[in-house]
């Protein structure tokens, strides 16, 4: 808490400038686009000059300062004796992967011109992608738990927002709901991670936890249970085994944002979170993170296979690919994960955009049928070719170079393990299913369709990401890391051993082409019957915990009605039966009582009234007789 | 001008005065004099609370002078304070209040049955709130505090829909059995404290919360040697009473039963009161009088206390799952929300009891929204069960863009001001087992549980309500009742929408005003609390 900042403060204002142009400029109009409107034009056009400042003044601004590696902060609000601070981090990490945002989310704004032409609630969906872009921003930049925190949940709004794009699909708005309450277990361990950090540190600033680190235990148990707590919300978030089911439902959204959010982006946000903070977590939280990491991409990789629906094939291959970042940071290689993360970045969204102008074009997500599409969209085609050539690692492309560092490294450090087992195998499924498309689009189609549009915008974006998952874009030499954008102490790789992996991929390639049955994947098989259903992982969470909670909420609301409700009415109702008791009581016995009395006093009147008769000789007898007892009696 | 607080109390009841001379006639000024009343009050309002946050310290705005002083021969003199004044605590409440009022008071247009007896009531509810929160005196505090129960009463009863006898006997008995109660330990109270100045009894709140101005002998007094009853001290049975009174008005369980009777009867502009404001006297009673006067109370029950906050939580959001008619589900969830109030009290450390302070301002903006939102579709088509509506989004786009913004703004996204009460009621609950000890960790943890279930029947209502392929009970006539928003709802919405994210990106607004008074609060009641209860233990060896 107590370390000294020191920075230059025009260094600052150059960080404020460019949150000024980059968060607020794209929330301005988040705001506008809302609530005023405008025609389509403007809206696509100012949502891309608003995405070009801000990539502009990324460069111009933050990238003197990357080298730097420097903490802004600025005070938020204080509550007791902790301040809660804003707390900015600007060093290589963030600004690598904002330039990946900053591009990826241009290119889809610019797609979307094309993809969602005429769409209803056009100037919506600018809105929604701006405001997702702005809370991505502020997550990459976030130093500061809490403030993650924020922007964590807040690009989980936007993803909301965006499947649920069309909301009168009933797909769609099921899909989203499920994201979000997916995200939401996942928030909650993000929420303990906060408590369980805050309490023991008072302060939830990064840098300043690191600080404190240095002169504490490192076996605190708080650690302990905060990176677990850590890892719930990054599973959900980057959607791993077993939270991962909210993404293959998330691709009902339109294709670009799942290309922009569920691919490139929002997902990641999982590993940039662990790429900042794994600096406190003990051995056995990252033991666990990598079998978890293990799990997901074998069985992502398997359930792609058996999938027909090209977006969910390339959803399930997003989990393998996260899996592989993750395992790369369990094996305590950050410097490797972040490298994947950026190509896998580039050509996933440049996969997922080329799915969208063939899902576009042909009207079906089915690849069965997708054939036709290598001679009817050449350009798509040849920008899905380098794409899924990269998925599978082939040479020349970007993610040739980050694949194999990660396989080299994992199994340069632990030989053939388990684990590392499991991870080849994962690179030959990749292979498969990814080849299983290929395969598809390649075939020859006998209708032939007259593809709409031609325009740059359709164009332009998938060319920019096809090339940007070719080794050029990070390094000059295609089979040696000479980076010259990124130095980051990633090995080089043995010759032999690349060969051994592509070779891997190259048998997976050739499996689809020589076994009809891979092509086919045909649900009559019972076992791809389970592996197309994601082994039924959805039903078991209807049945373990959906369904019980309908049955417990209903059970607490007749209980609610009729037993605690029903006690404050039964109360009501006894005291009426014990006022009409009292009533009963009061008219028949007190006041019975009371008329009793008066009764005998009536009666007895009526009797003496007998002896009034009103005659003298009579008043005088008795009186005689009256005076002769006196007289018996006194003598 | 230093009666400030007196002007917010007496300017409705003149007002009230007038609209009882004008005739019944006059039926179109009674709204607008309303209207007029609470701008003014909201004013002064936020000018005393921008006012305070120049020195936010001790009370502000102290207006102190002898109101009843009776000789009672035996039994002394009865010394009644007129004693106002605010402090952290009671100031946002205060602005909260006004502004609720104003916006109840804009959302009285569709009340048309006897005007001029409804503005009546309620700007004397309008006063008597205001009074509550600024009353140090315990008398005087009473007195408001009943004063709240008759407009209500008839509010519900008379303006109410089919079932509203009902619901607003129940209402009103409910208060009454905490009241009358209240009554007793107050009664007790008087006659236990001195006040140090004059060496009389006294009903001031502030010398009660001093354990020295107890006579030695009576009842409340911490340094007894025989002030058991049923073997359990007085003061420990005297908070508990008190506890019951507020917890009634929170409402927690399962005392709560109530609220979603007088809810669901009320019509949109009372219901806007009851979830903005009445539910808060719970909140600030609990703070002040029980915690403040039976600090060793508060703390040997807080685990019981944070217990009926987590239970709360839990039990209003399952069944806020389960209903089928909207304004019973946000009843229910009102209960959950407040929940979090009686979770971050208990655990008496700064953080949580500011975020109580922050959850209870912020859920007064949001749950007025949230009755304001279905008294809306109410008012176009009498219906409100989920069920009969699809697809909403569509026939009224703005009316779902507000309804999104209350909704995860009542989820706790960040960004919206529900978040940060809820994160901090939390974060201090979780804190209170390494600070204190008084609450367990894992209350945190099931509390948190709550925040997912409630994300679940959110959503799961607009999933249902709102979006997917239009289909309304009422078929085609429906569709031509369920226009988009009118420009008086408007007015509503879009100040309520503003202050939800105004307080959400910066939550300084409340926690200025409201931390230096609850870092002394919690101070002084841990300290005095474990003083008078060691003494106690040692004195009463319960």
């Amino acid at each position: 808490m107590n370390q000294a900042i020191t920075y230059q403060m025009d260094s600052l204002l150059q960080v404020l400038d460019f949150s000024a142009i980059g968060f607020l400029l794209p929330l301005l109009f988040f705001i506008l686009f809302s609530f005023v409107r405008f025609s389509e034009k403007i809206i696509y056009w100012t949502a891309i000059a608003s995405l070009l400042a801000s990539f502009g003044s990324l460069f111009y601004f933050l990238k003197p300062l990357v080298h730097s590696h420097q903490y802004y902060i600025l005070d938020w609000f204080t509550i007791a004796q902790s301040k809660f601070q804003i707390t900015l981090l600007i060093d290589e990490t963030c600004f690598w992967v904002l330039a990946m945002i900053h591009l990826v989310t241009l290119m889809v704004i610019i797609f979307s011109g094309y993809y969602m032409k005429a769409e209803l609630r056009f100037e919506k969906y600018f809105a929604y992608i701006l405001f997702f872009f702005t809370a991505m921003f502020g997550l990459v930049l976030s130093n500061n738990l809490f403030l993650t925190y924020i922007f964590w949940e807040l690009v989980g709004f936007a993803s909301y927002a965006l499947i649920g794009f069309w909301r009168s699909k009933e797909s769609a708005i099921l899909a989203n709901k499920k994201a979000f309450i997916i995200n939401r277990i996942g928030d909650l361990g993000f929420l303990a991670a906060i408590y369980i950090l805050f309490n023991q540190f008072h302060t939830l600033n990064l840098n300043s936890i690191e600080v404190m680190l240095q002169t504490a235990p490192k076996d605190l148990p708080a650690l302990y249970f905060a990176s677990f707590a850590i890892l719930i919300a990054v599973i959900a978030k980057s959607a791993q085994f077993p939270l991962h089911v909210w993404l293959p439902d998330a691709m009902e959204g339109p294709t670009p944002v799942s290309a922009l959010i569920h691919a490139a982006t929002m997902v990641i946000a999982g590993v940039y979170l662990l790429l900042r903070i794994t600096f406190f977590f003990p051995p056995e939280a990252l033991l666990f993170l990598k079998y978890i990491s293990i799990i997901s991409m074998v069985a992502a990789s398997l359930f792609a296979i058996a999938q027909q629906d090209i977006k969910k094939i390339l959803a399930y291959s997003t989990i393998s690919q996260i899996g592989l970042m993750l395992f790369a940071i369990s094996i305590g290689n950050q410097p490797l994960a972040l490298f994947h993360l950026l190509t896998h970045a580039f050509l996933k969204a440049a996969l997922f955009l080329t799915a969208g102008v063939f899902i576009h074009e042909k009207k079906s997500q089915d690849i069965r049928n997708l054939t036709g599409v290598a001679q009817q969209l050449p350009i798509a085609f040849i920008a899905f070719s380098i794409a899924a050539a990269a998925l599978i690692g082939l040479p020349f492309t970007a993610a040739y170079l980050s694949k194999e560092a990660i396989l080299f490294s994992a199994i340069h450090q632990h030989g053939f393990d388990f684990f590392n087992v499991m991870l080849l195998l994962s690179v030959l499924l990749t292979s498969i299913y990814i080849a299983r498309i290929w395969f598809y689009l390649m075939a020859k189609s006998d209708l032939s369709i007259t593809p709409q549009t031609k325009s740059m915008s359709m164009n332009l974006p998938i060319i920019v990401l096809a090339m940007a998952s070719l080794f050029v874009a990070f390094s000059s030499n295609p089979f040696h890391l000479q980076a010259f954008w990124f130095t980051m102490g990633i090995e080089t790789i043995a010759p032999i051993f690349s060969i051994g992996i592509i070779l891997l991929s190259i048998a997976g390639i050739l499996a689809v082409k020589f076994i009809p049955a891979i092509l086919l994947m045909d649900e009559k098989n019972t076992i791809i019957h389970f592996l197309k259903n994601g082994a039924f992982i959805d039903r078991f969470y209807e049945f373990i915990f959906v369904k019980p909670i309908q049955q417990i909420a209903a059970l607490l609301k007749w209980l609610d009605k009729h037993i605690v409700d029903g006690l404050v009415n039964g109360i009501a109702n006894f005291t009426i039966v014990i006022a009409k008791c009292s009533d009963w009581f009061d008219r028949n016995i007190i006041d019975g009582l009371v008329n009793l009395i008066a009764l005998i006093a009536k009666r007895f009147g009526d009797i003496i009234r007998i002896a009034q008769t009103g005659r003298v000789q009579t008043y005088f007898l008795l009186a005689l007789m009256l005076m002769s007892i006196v007289a018996w009696f006194i003598y | 001008m230093n009666n400030w607080l007196s002007v917010l109390i007496f300017l409705p009841i003149a007002a009230a005065l007038i609209l009882l001379l004008l005739p019944k006639r006059a039926s179109n000024v009674f709204r607008p004099v309303t209207i007029v009343i609470s701008v003014l009050q909201t004013l002064i309002a936020a000018y005393l609370y921008a006012q305070y946050l120049k020195n936010p310290h001790g009370y502000h705005f102290v207006e102190r002078a002898d109101w009843i002083n009776l000789n009672l021969g035996t039994f002394g003199r009865l010394n009644i304070d007129y004693f106002l004044a605010v402090d952290g605590l009671s100031i946002g409440l205060l602005l909260l209040s006004a502004f609720v009022m104003l916006i109840a008071a804009i959302a009285s247009n569709e009340i048309k049955k006897d005007p001029k007896a409804y503005y009546t009531l309620f700007l004397l509810l309008s006063a008597a709130i205001m009074g509550v929160f600024c009353a140090l005196d315990f008398f005087l505090f009473y007195v408001f505090y009943e004063l709240m129960l008759l407009p209500m009463y008839f509010l519900i009863g008379m303006w109410g829909g089919p079932n509203r006898e009902y619901a607003s006997i129940k209402f009103f008995l409910y208060t009454l059995f905490g009241s009358i109660f209240m009554l007793l330990v107050m009664i007790g109270l008087y006659f236990s404290v001195i006040d140090p100045v004059t060496g009389e009894h006294t009903f001031n709140m502030l010398y009660m919360m001093d354990a020295a101005n107890y006579t030695k002998d009576s009842y409340f007094s911490i340094f007894s040697t025989d002030a058991l009853l049923f073997h359990y001290p007085v003061r420990f049975l005297g908070f508990i009473v008190l506890f019951i009174a507020f917890a009634i008005k929170i409402p927690t369980i399962p005392l709560h039963t109530w609220l979603p009777d007088a809810h669901v009867e009320a019509p949109t502009p009372v219901s806007i009161i009851l979830a903005g404001v009445l539910l808060k006297i719970g909140g600030y009673g609990i703070i002040r009088i029980c915690y403040g006067i039976f600090p060793e109370a508060a703390i040997y029950f807080s685990y019981w206390i944070g217990l009926i906050g987590v239970v709360s939580i839990l039990y209003g959001a399952f069944i806020a799952l389960a209903s089928t008619d909207l304004k019973r589900m946000i009843a229910y969830s009102s209960i959950s929300h407040m929940g979090f109030v009686i979770l971050g009290i208990a655990s008496l450390t700064s953080e949580g009891v500011n975020g109580a302070i922050f959850q209870m301002i912020s859920h007064g903006v949001l749950s007025t929204m949230l009755f304001y939102l279905v008294g809306v579709i109410y008012l176009r088509v009498q219906d409100r069960e989920i069920a009969a509506f699809r697809g909403l989004a569509q026939p009224m786009p703005r009316y779902t863009l507000f309804v999104v913004i209350a909704f995860f703004a009542s989820l706790g996204l960040p960004g919206l001001s529900g978040f940060i009460g809820e994160a901090f009621t939390l974060i201090g609950a979780f804190k209170s087992a390494s600070v204190n000890a008084l609450l367990p960790r894992g209350f945190a943890i099931l509390a948190s549980v709550g925040i997912l279930i409630g994300a679940a029947y959110f959503l799961w209502t607009l999933q249902r309500m709102f979006f997917g392929a239009p289909r309304f009970k009422g078929a085609q006539e429906w569709h031509l009742k369920l226009k988009d928003l009118t420009a008086t709802e408007y007015l509503v919405l879009i100040p309520l929408a503003l202050i939800t994210i105004l307080l959400g990106i910066f939550p300084s607004i409340l926690f200025d005003a409201s931390n230096n008074t609850i870092n002394a609060w919690v101070h002084e009641t841990w300290i005095h609390g474990i003083a008078n209860l060691k003494s106690m233990q040692s004195l009463l060896k319960f």
